[in-house]
């Protein structure tokens, strides 16, 4: 038996070359959403797009998806950190920046603003995604993709790469079981309209997240969401293959 | 590649863009340093303004000082002890000059102590080079009369960082125990604007005081006049050490991320013109104390090398492998991360002259999770 997650739900790093932090403090962590999936449904369908599967489908889905990670001992653990399911309604692929720009950070800023109306969502981004992202080899990613492509996906999002730089999470997914893909553009947005506050933190600071899964042709640039205060902002920096424990990517379990 | 440092930015006020324009015109080597530091922020380079601390003489006693355990008068009242260790002259200043020139680097604050009573205050602007370097100096202002504030300019000062504590003036004088202060700062700030010289306000905030009215004060007095208001967040060194209560959390830090909205006002954490830094030890700031020893922020008592023995480069790459110094965060290290706090106290208890030399607080085997 392997066991892939610690008992706060960090994925245990494999044999990696890349940058990762070995042990971490958990000091820049999310705290648990304490999430209705009613509501994550009525979210998805308001401020991304229709969905095709309807709202007992989707508790099904979920509920299926926390009984095989729960029954099975090697990922048992992952329910010790926080998490937030998604269902992202069908999407035709497509440029990744031109829905990432059209689509998926209008719903956040909507889904932001419909829970927090004093606050801001700010794109802080000035270099153009417009085609430039592309899914990074060996993410899983492209997968779920393509089968957004032909259905509604339900997924579950956990920050549970925190202390990796963004190879080190490519690398790690290979030692995780075939149902998990690293975190891109389209799951995470679908997280924080899931649950919009996913990253505020009152008592503490919640870690910024890549877009891990995407790359551009600068391989030290990434995109990311990350917290200012009570605001969230979009934005770009150079990680440098860096492993702060600041930063972390995302991992998706879905259906 | 040259960077033009007159290139029209979008995201600079027009105000901002008219200094720049200025500096350009009149300095324009150090203006085209000062434009390629975003540039060079992405290719993972680094360019701190290096705070320089030659002399900590001071005509003030205040109850947050982050220097006072640097000083004369503290060693020898409290510890009955002389700092015997060999001291920063202008020769050093020189050398430390082209050293950071060499890396790009741009700023020079002088700070102390108070910078205005430094008998050789004007032969340390010359030693930094104001061709070469932007100079800035903090002071509390007592001295700083229309006079003062013309010579400043013209011996190459782009820049005073005037502290204020309180708009309530008995509350600003009691804090910095040296009544008739407040209305120093006043016919300061009007002094520097006077002499054209570029001006912000340092504030320091302690816990709860982000919500009072009389902050909100501040920070619209700072709007109106078009001052920037720099807050520094009381942290738990220096005078400061015997006020735990000063300390902020992380709601103080929240009310002042949303107070950037309305008013002109900032902290080191703010973003700045397309930088997102987070916390700035090493990446935006660094201290060189009186006896060389460089700290990767004012208010962290232990260094990272001493340019007396290492190179600046060399003392600048080890601030940057240093897992709590160099990356990317978003709070203030010595200000709010509890686990940093309780190691810097205890390690800098055991020293009666600080800070802490390199190898016994910092050093190469350094870990997050001890």
């Amino acid at each position: 038996m392997t066991v892939l997650f610690d008992a706060n739900g960090r994925c245990i790093p494999g044999p990696l070359e890349a940058k990762v932090q070995r042990k971490v403090r958990r000091y820049f962590r999310c705290d648990q959403p304490k999430y209705s999936l009613n509501d994550i449904y009525e979210r998805a369908g308001r401020f991304i797009g229709e969905l095709t599967l309807g709202v007992e489908e989707f508790k099904e889905h979920v509920t299926r998806m926390i009984r095989e990670i729960r029954e099975d001992p090697n990922l048992a653990n992952l329910l010790s950190g926080p998490f937030v399911p998604f269902i992202l309604p069908q999407q035709p692929e497509d440029d990744i920046g031109k829905l990432l720009q059209q689509k998926y950070l209008p719903a956040v800023a909507n889904a932001f603003y419909d829970t927090y109306p004093n606050y801001e969502f700010i794109d802080h981004n000035k270099t153009p995604v417009l085609d430039r992202l592309r899914v990074a080899a060996a993410t899983r990613h492209q997968e779920l993709l393509e089968k957004l492509a032909d259905s509604d996906v339900v997924g579950i999002y956990f920050p549970a790469f925190d202390g990796y730089s963004l190879a080190a999470a490519r690398e790690q997914i290979s030692y995780l079981p075939p149902s998990f893909s690293l975190a891109g553009s389209a799951d995470t947005c679908g997280a924080l309209v899931a649950y919009p506050g996913l990253l505020m933190r009152h008592d503490g600071y919640a870690p910024l997240v890549w877009f891990g899964a995407l790359e551009t042709e600068n391989s030290d640039e990434g995109f990311h969401i990350e917290a200012y205060g009570y605001n969230l902002n979009f934005n770009r920096r150079m990680h440098l293959g860096n492993a702060d424990e600041y930063w972390a990517s995302g991992l998706v379990f879905s259906n | 590649m040259s960077t033009d440092a007159t290139a029209l930015d979008p995201a600079l006020s027009a105000g901002e863009q008219a200094k720049r324009n200025d500096l350009a015109a009149r300095k324009p080597y150090v203006a085209d340093k000062l434009a390629r530091i975003n540039e060079m922020e992405a290719k993972g380079e680094i360019s701190p303004i290096i705070r320089l601390e030659k002399s900590y003489l001071c005509n003030f006693k205040c109850t947050h000082c982050s220097a006072e355990y640097y000083m004369d008068r503290h060693l020898e009242k409290i510890h009955h002890i002389q700092d015997d260790r060999r001291k920063i002259d202008l020769e050093a200043i020189k050398k430390l000059s082209d050293e950071a020139d060499k890396l790009g680097i741009a700023r020079f604050v002088i700070t102390g102590g108070e910078p205005l009573v430094m008998k050789d205050f004007d032969d340390v602007v010359a030693a930094i080079d104001p061709d070469k370097h932007y100079v800035i100096t903090d002071t509390n202002g007592w001295f700083l009369d229309d006079a003062r504030a013309k010579h400043l300019k013209e011996i190459g000062v782009e820049k005073v960082q005037l502290s204020l504590d309180s708009m309530i003036e008995e509350e600003h004088d009691n804090f910095r125990n040296k009544p008739g202060s407040y209305k120093r700062v006043m016919r300061a700030i009007d002094a520097s604007l006077n002499a054209g010289l570029n001006l912000i306000l340092s504030t320091v905030l302690v816990r709860g005081r982000a919500k009072t009215e009389e902050f909100r004060e501040m920070c619209k007095f700072a709007t109106e006049k078009r001052i920037g208001l720099y807050v520094s967040y009381a942290k738990p060194t220096g005078s400061c050490t015997e006020h735990p209560e000063f300390v902020i959390q992380k709601e103080d830090a929240d009310i002042l991320r949303e107070l950037e909205k309305e008013y002109n006002v900032f902290s080191h954490m703010t973003p700045s013109y397309g930088s997102f830094k987070g916390c700035i030890t090493v990446k935006g700031i660094i201290t060189v104390t009186s006896t060389g020893e460089i700290t990767p922020c004012p208010y962290i008592d232990m260094s990272l090398g001493n340019i007396f023995q290492t190179s600046l480069k060399e003392i600048l790459d080890r601030g940057m492998r240093n897992p709590w110094l160099g990356p990317n965060r978003p709070d203030c290290l010595i200000g709010e991360d509890p686990a940093f706090i309780k190691k810097h106290t205890e390690i800098t208890a055991g020293y009666k002259t600080l800070p802490v030399p390199w190898g016994e607080g910092f050093s190469d085997s350094d870990c997050l999770t001890d």
